[in-house]
């Protein structure tokens, strides 16, 4: 139904009510007509004043002020002495028209009252069983989209058109919908002012040539989700303040929903991390057992067959001690392949406590001397470090990858350095040795997967070790470098020093 | 081989390690005897009582720190655990339970031999009774009845921590003692969050015992479980 026929059909309505008040004073006067021998004057005056009585309940008040004028001007002409004489003037008459007019205007105060109540709780009934249903769609909405289709059907039962922006992960604000922008939204800057100082921005009421544009922050129970952005259907005038409110209550719904939705979200993510970090750790155990089960077995008995020295031929024995170097470097890729990808999870715990580096430097000498018996390493740690906080596990491969690189990229006889001090906040730890250093133009890669100082080179290798060094003293949250120094290569590395936790130190004796 | 030799008990699931570890132990002259699950590992140490135990921790009955915890019940006998890299939690509850000492898969026959010579060597030491009070290592003398510690004739002066400590060390040659061990005995159960203590002291006793602080040869580091103190390099 549009506009204009709804003008129409009340202004053709309020004539109607008219007529029909001539035709209630009519019907009074013919009732009391014939009867007007027999019948006192107050009795027949009561007669029109119910006729006034029931135009005013029905009708409303212009047509009962008419009635009550016309009853008067009936019962002066065709009953009142002198009969068919119209005369208004007298004291009684201006008292039974004023008594008429009140019944009149009173009854339909009363009734006009009661009915704009009775419609008034319409409404309220209306309104509330809309939101209901916009609550019921929102709550069982699967996804932002379905939000967004619920606050525009409810909008759009008030004549108003709206979006719901939705607060992205990155903090902007996303249209839920898609579909046609709105007129003015993105000029207005008015949803950001909505979302950013979490308040409502409506319209200015006494700027009626000004955007028509209101935007409700969504307020759920954490943070601001986004915000609802309304204005008014073309043609439909401006928003009511008394919208606001109802508004507000559609906002706060449709951030309940996004709360929710959020938290359902994030919980099956969660889910499906726990069940994909479980999956890995299962398989990476399982892969480990599996592997390492045959090379321990080949390991052990290449090196039983190749003690026998007095018993096997030399050649045999050569060849017993080859399958046992090349099952232990297989090994050794094993680890590292397995070290990488625990490292690579997110879930794997660093089992850091607080200890002198000094610790971890002698057992990693220890373990990367007797590996390589001809090496010999100086050492040079600054007197006085602080407790470090590590996993000595990890950084003992650190530093046992480090030497043995060092190792092997140096001639025979060539210096090698461990050196550790402490710099601001960091402690600073650097393996140098004087061999022909690192390739130019390569250092900055050499801490990725696969990449190795000299391709092809006879030199064993991978090129994991580098790339799990890094990912350890990054997992610390330290940094690692490498730089060539006059005439050697270095590795130089970082571990935070922490505010260790206090040690009492007895007195000497 | 003599009835009197020592025999070795070796709990391995994986047939091909048992061989060859079997064989290294005979070649130590060693007799063997061989279960290849905790159930029968535990029959077989009742009834054979061996000299020395070889567990590995992954068994397919049940978990190899299980079969430790039991035999510790009612046996001292010395116990090497067979364990695999990165496992460091695992040993600390093996040797925890009462193992002696472990090695990390694979290994070579050289190490498996050195350490079932320092535990044939120790339960050797346990039946002859006390090994006494007086202690040597590199050029330090330990006087435990009369709580002197001299280092090339000096007297060393250390404080009640730093001794306890040594006597910890001293009296559990070649033995892994874990962190919380340590603790446990130096400072108390109470004190399991003093990690950093136990390293700073040990530190301190290197500085004060070791020819050369920055590579002890005696007071050793087992990364990431414990300390082991060696009596000959």
């Amino acid at each position: 139904m549009s506009f204009t026929v709804a003008l129409q059909s009340a202004s053709t309505r309020r004539v109607a009510n008219y007529l029909a008040a001539v035709a209630a004073c009519g019907m009074a006067a013919a009732v009391a007509f014939p009867l007007r021998d027999r019948l006192d004057l107050p009795d027949i005056v009561m007669l029109f004043l119910l006729a006034v009585f029931l135009v005013a309940t029905f009708l409303g008040r212009g047509p009962a002020v008419a009635a009550s004028f016309l009853s008067v001007a009936l019962f002066d002409y065709y009953f009142d002495t002198p009969h068919h004489v119209l005369f208004l003037g007298d004291a009684e008459h201006v008292l039974t028209v004023v008594i008429m007019l009140a019944v009149g205007l009173v009854t339909a105060h009363l009734v006009s009252r009661s009915a704009a109540k009775a419609d008034a709780a319409r409404a309220r009934e209306r309104e509330t069983r809309q939101l209901y249903e916009a609550a019921r769609d929102m709550a069982g909405a699967h996804d932002v989209t379905q939000v967004g289709e619920a606050a525009r059907r409810y909008l759009g039962n008030h004549g108003l058109g709206g979006k719901l922006l939705v607060a992205s992960g990155d903090d902007r604000l996303v249209d839920s919908l898609g579909g046609p922008g709105m007129p003015g939204l993105s000029g207005s800057g008015c949803a950001e002012a909505a979302y950013r100082g979490n308040a409502a921005v409506v319209p200015d009421p006494r700027d009626q040539a000004g955007a028509a544009l209101a935007c409700f922050p969504l307020r759920a129970p954490t943070r601001v989700r986004g915000v609802l952005a309304v204005s008014p259907l073309e043609g439909r005038g401006r928003l009511g303040e008394e919208q606001h409110e109802a508004l507000k209550a559609l906002a706060s719904l449709a951030a309940l929903a996004l709360e929710r939705l959020h938290y359902a979200d994030a919980a099956t993510k969660a889910e499906l991390m726990v069940a994909d970090e479980r999956l890995r750790t299962s398989v990476l155990s399982s892969l480990s057992h599996d592997l390492r089960t045959p090379l321990t077995t080949l390991v052990g008995l290449a090196d039983s067959l190749a003690e026998r020295r007095q018993t096997l031929p030399a050649d045999a024995a050569d060849v017993a001690a080859a399958i046992r170097d090349q099952a232990r470097a297989m090994h050794k890729l094993l680890c590292d392949l397995l070290d990488m990808a625990r490292l690579k999870s997110a879930s794997t715990p660093l089992r850091r406590e607080w200890q002198p580096f000094e610790d971890v430097v002698g057992s990693s000498l220890r373990l990367a001397e007797s590996a390589a018996p001809d090496r010999r390493v100086t050492t040079d740690l600054a007197p006085g470090l602080p407790l470090i906080f590590f996993d000595a596990v990890l950084i003992e491969r650190v530093l046992c990858n480090l030497l043995d690189n060092a190792f092997k990229y140096a001639r025979p006889g060539a210096r090698i350095s461990l050196a550790a001090r402490q710099s601001s906040a960091d402690l600073e730890v650097s393996v140098c040795n004087d061999g022909s250093g690192f390739p130019e133009g390569r250092i900055a890669s050499m801490f990725d997967l696969f990449v190795r100082g000299a391709n092809e080179s006879s030199i064993p290798g991978a090129g994991l070790g580098l790339a799990i060094c890094k990912a350890i003293v990054e997992a610390h949250g330290g940094s690692i470098g490498a730089e060539n120094r006059g005439g050697g290569a270095c590795v130089r590395f970082t571990l935070p020093c922490l505010t260790p936790p206090p040690v009492a130190i007895e007195e000497e004796p | 081989m003599s009835p009197q030799s020592p025999l070795a008990l070796v709990v391995e699931d994986e047939p091909q390690i048992r061989r060859f570890v079997c064989g290294q132990l005979r070649d130590e002259s060693c007799r063997t005897s061989e279960a290849a699950s905790v159930a029968q590992g535990l029959d077989l140490a009742a009834s054979e009582r061996p000299d020395l135990v070889i567990v590995d921790l992954g068994l397919p009955d049940r978990d190899g720190v299980d079969f430790i915890r039991e035999l510790r019940v009612w046996s001292a006998v010395p116990v090497l655990v067979l364990s695999a890299r990165a496992d460091e939690p695992e040993k600390i509850a093996a040797l925890d339970a009462g193992a002696d000492d472990y090695l990390t898969k694979p290994f070579g026959i050289g190490e498996l031999r050195a350490r079932v010579r320092a535990l044939l060597r120790r339960s050797q030491m346990q039946g002859d009774g006390d090994a006494g009070a007086l202690h040597a290592f590199g050029d330090v003398e330990v006087d435990l009845a009369r709580h002197i510690v001299r280092r090339a004739g000096a007297e060393v002066h250390l404080t009640p921590v730093e001794y306890n400590l040594l006597v910890q060390l001293l009296t559990n040659p070649g033995r892994v003692l874990t962190h919380h061990r340590l603790i446990d005995k130096v400072w108390g159960p109470a004190s399991r969050e003093k990690g950093h203590y136990l390293r700073v002291y040990v530190g301190r006793l290197r500085q004060k015992l070791e020819a050369d602080p920055g590579r002890p040869r005696h007071i050793l580091t087992e990364t990431g479980v414990g300390y082991r103190f060696r009596l000959q390099p």
